[in-house]
């Protein structure tokens, strides 16, 4: 049955890890932690999770600690995309006769383990631009078969995705979801037939009221410790009418260094480049990368620049993620993980930003 | 969604014309291509090199063939390619066509206004061939169009047969004096108010410098023109076409795929923020 | 085909851009069936100052003397490449700029007297016309054999101006800034590299020039009081902007 809640322990998470290749003989693909960096690809193991490191996230720095068993991870700067929608890729070779060959994307029939609700909700942004559009995001989209997400019972200090309705739990589009309590138990759901059949055969009993009340208190009080940010219909109001407040963003603005961190670890972000290879016989490559609004090139054109200022490009990046992708796909864009507070070398914050244009408006 | 969106469709050249420094028109023919409509714009790709967005500013078939032309000012890398090496019998490659063109259908029994400056008469030549090949469905055909200089200027060798299409005024504008130059001198946007408009029937489609149309939409908004019978190409950096590289965003349109045609009202909201 | 004809000249630099430059056309030895290279020190004996399709200039200007060549290079070519910082930015030897030269020589050599330079260290481009710039000390050998061949095809290479930490972070590098607080002018510094110091735990010292397009002197201020916090003096920032961002130094908009 979907949507029935079951307990176990983290013996149990590691099983539903080897029945998604056993059983459904899917390649588990999830954020691995070895030799102490973070990578997306296959999991052999829920060994190779970061199930016994906590991150330590602010403005501008990251650390992680190794605290055991109460350790509870929340994200590193990879997000889903770097899977999904790889930094650089192939997308053409071209022989000397015009000949051209497209490059292939086969990821096999895949199950993502362990991903955060933060990166769930991003995958349906990145569906709504690029797919049945991109066909390399399309092709490795289209491998997803099952998703295992893990609920955050404790968010970070930079996470706000209670704000933006996100997370730190979800209520749909996964097919198991997991929630590691503080006192050892694993509370599972299924959000599918697939997750419902999964968790039947996992053999995990019924959770007893103690465990879902355990539950809910701790997502109550990880969803009260995400609130940060003003109403969502106020602040894209306020966001709206600063459109032309040049003053404004160029004081949010201040620290910015143009180096677009933000845009290369946002879960969302998606603008690419190409770019040409020339071989002298003729031949040619022709590859795909990842470019960030807040790099100069972006609005650059022959003959022209249609956002030569910084403010122009750091402002896109905050009304992208709020008012516009609200128009592209119907979703809010930013989907709270506070990776850009995090990873931004010059503690630019965003949480600052929205409240800075909120108070703005008065 | 095409097979292959991402890859080209080699292109055999098959004519180059000198339309004015810097500007050359380029036309290649395609097999099993579909017909762009006025206003869509083609990925083009020179090997090696990178691709351009260009607009479509001649489509006819030619047996079996569809011959494209794609008019080209030399100011990247990749056009100045274009412009230099490319002759007769050269291959490149054409993805396309993109974008949503100039709206036309509908718009029957109008007055057509086109207002061009300088290489931007090149995507709105397609109506002119529309408008001609239907030419009782609609009304009068307004033809404005200016360059800096008289050698700016494009499709030179027909711009004096427009006068001959039936109903139509075509005025000609270069932006400062010039020897042996008659005509009207001054921003072509001049020349919105020295025409006999009639608002409540006439659809204004203009493409030029973004300064241009912003001005454009101005005069003709004071000319009593609504909003949504203004009609602007924009220009963008683009690097897909479909609306995947995302770095045509303007506001919350992608220009590849929403665009390059907009009515006025629909940015109206953007058109005067800076940067945005 | 006709073969491009190609100069290789040598201002004041170390010679590690034009090491690069033999690198790549060993690696790419059918470059040399498309060039005709008709001068070159370092890699001939017999060389030629005639017309040339491509100049490429290593190093920077330090007195009158290269100025005279230099424009006279630029009379004779058609194409004009600044290879590597000392040439685009001005390079190491510009962190004796503002301080009296006759001193900085007294240091170095045993005779003075006999070393012809003037007080400033000027990048190519603050004498002659430059077509295109590459930076990077050294430049980046696969990056040049790039643009060599599109320049031998007849074309040109489109350029991104972005910072460092873009590579770096396409790369699935670990922010040094970030993890473990090391000192990285990567967040104001010009791609080009790959992100070489960070992928070994390094901080960036900016070789490949800070970006000017979009960095005014408020950011760099920015980014100088970051690199405080994280130990870096400020004396230090400004050495490394000295040696490695001269000319745009002297340019940056306030």
């Amino acid at each position: 049955m979907i949507f029935m809640m079951y307990e176990g322990s983290v013996r149990d998470v590691g099983k539903l890890l080897s029945m998604l290749s056993s059983l459904l003989n899917l390649k588990v693909v999830g954020l691995k932690y070895v030799n102490k960096s973070f990578t997306y690809g296959e999991l052999g193991s829920i060994e190779e999770l970061p199930l016994s490191v906590e991150d330590v996230q602010a403005p501008s720095s990251y650390k992680l600690v190794e605290e055991g068993a109460s350790a509870r991870f929340r994200h590193s700067f990879p997000s889903l995309k770097y899977f999904l929608y790889p930094p650089a890729q192939e997308v053409l070779y071209i022989d000397k006769d015009f000949g051209l060959r497209e490059a292939k994307v086969d990821y096999g029939n895949i199950a993502l383990f362990g991903i955060k609700p933060c990166d769930l909700y991003s995958m349906r942004v990145l569906d709504g631009i690029l797919m049945n559009r991109d066909p390399y995001y399309t092709s490795a989209r289209s491998s997803v078969k099952v998703v295992v997400v893990e609920e955050c019972v404790k968010p970070s200090n930079v996470c706000f995705c209670g704000s933006v309705g996100t997370g730190p739990g979800v209520s749909s589009g996964f097919d198991v979801a997991f929630a590691r309590l503080s006192n050892g138990v694993v509370v599972f759901k299924s959000g599918s037939s697939i997750g419902a059949d999964l968790l039947k055969r996992l053999n995990v009993k019924k959770a007893g009221d103690r465990t879902v009340a355990e539950y809910g208190e701790a997502m109550g009080e990880a969803l009260k410790s995400t609130k940060v940010l003003p109403e969502l219909n106020a602040l894209t109001n306020a966001l709206e009418k600063s459109i032309n407040n040049v003053e404004l963003w160029n004081k949010v603005s201040k620290k910015c260094v143009a180096c677009s961190n933000c845009n290369m670890v946002c879960p969302t972000c998606f603008c690419t480049e190409f770019f040409d290879e020339a071989e002298l016989d003729g031949s040619a490559r022709r590859l795909k990368k990842w470019h960030g609004c807040l790099s100069y090139s972006y609005g650059l054109v022959a003959g022209g620049h249609f956002r030569p200022k910084l403010y122009m490009r750091y402002r896109h990046f905050i009304l992208h993620k709020f008012l516009f992708y609200p128009r592209q796909v119907g979703l809010i864009g930013c989907v709270g993980c506070g990776r850009c507070i995090t990873w931004c070398p010059l503690g630019v914050d965003i949480r600052e930003t929205l409240w800075e244009v909120f108070k703005s408006v008065g | 969604m095409l097979a292959k969106p991402l890859t080209p469709l080699p292109a055999v050249v098959t004519g180059v014309i000198d339309e004015a420094p810097l500007v050359k028109t380029i036309y290649v023919a395609l097999r099993d291509f579909p017909e762009p409509a006025p206003g869509q714009f083609n990925m083009v790709y020179a090997r090696g090199l990178g691709e351009v967005p260009i607009s479509v500013s001649d489509a006819f078939r030619r047996g079996d063939r569809l011959v494209i032309a794609h008019t080209v000012r030399s100011v990247g890398a990749v056009t100045k390619h274009l412009t230099t090496f490319i002759e007769v019998g050269s291959q490149v490659g054409i993805r396309g066509p993109y974008g949503r063109g100039w709206p036309l259908e509908g718009m029957e029994g109008m007055d057509v206004l086109i207002v061009g400056g300088g290489i931007g008469l090149a995507p709105l030549r397609p109506i002119i061939r529309y408008v001609e090949a239907r030419r009782d469905s609609f009304g009068r055909l307004f033809i404005l169009y200016g360059a800096r200089t008289p050698h700016d200027l494009i499709y030179k060798h027909e711009l004096g047969k427009y006068t001959e299409i039936p109903n139509s005024v075509v005025k000609v504008s270069i932006d400062k004096p010039y020897e042996g130059w008659t005509g009207y001198v001054g921003f072509v946007t001049d020349l919105i108010d020295r025409i006999d408009l009639d608002p409540s029937r006439t659809t204004a489609y203009v493409c030029g410098p973004e300064v241009m149309m912003k001005v454009a939409v101005r005069r003709l908004a004071s000319r009593g023109l609504k909003a949504d019978k203004m009609f602007l190409s924009l220009e963008r950096r683009m690097r897909c076409g479909m609306g995947v590289c995302g770095t045509c965003q303007f506001g919350h349109y992608f220009v590849c795929k929403d665009g390059p045609v907009f009515s006025y009202d629909e940015l109206m909201n953007y058109l005067w923020v800076d940067g945005i | 085909m006709r073969k491009a004809s190609v100069g290789v000249f040598k201002l004041t630099s170390c010679s590690g851009c034009i090491n690069e430059l033999i690198y790549a056309l060993v690696k790419h030895p059918e470059l040399l069936k498309l060039i005709e290279v008709k001068y070159f020190t370092e890699l001939q004996d017999v060389n030629e100052l005639t017309e040339l399709d491509v100049a490429v200039i290593e190093g920077s200007s330090i007195r009158g003397e290269h100025e005279e060549v230099l424009k006279k290079i630029r009379g004779l070519s058609k194409v004009l490449i600044s290879m590597g910082t000392c040439a685009t930015l001005g390079g190491v030897q510009s962190l004796r700029v503002g301080v009296d030269v006759n001193e900085v020589k007294k240091y170095v050599y045993p005779s003075p007297e006999y070393v012809d330079a003037y007080s400033d260290v000027k990048a190519v481009s603050e004498l002659v016309q430059v077509d295109l710039s590459l930076r990077g000390c050294p430049v980046n050998g696969d990056a040049l054999a790039s643009i060599i061949k599109k320049i031998v095809v007849g074309g040109w290479p489109v350029e991104v101006y972005e910072s460092l930490c873009a590579e770096c972070k396409r790369a699935g590098i670990e922010c040094v800034v970030v993890t473990k607080g090391i000192p990285c002018l990567g967040p104001i510094v010009s791609a080009g590299c790959g992100a070489l110091c960070p992928s070994f735990g390094r901080g960036c010292y900016g070789c490949y020039g800070i970006k000017d397009k979009d960095i005014d002197v408020g950011k760099v201020f920015e980014m100088g009081e970051a690199l405080e916090k994280l130990g870096l003096s400020k004396e230090d920032f400004h050495s490394l902007l000295k040696g490695y961002s001269m000319s745009l130094v002297k340019s940056l908009k306030t």
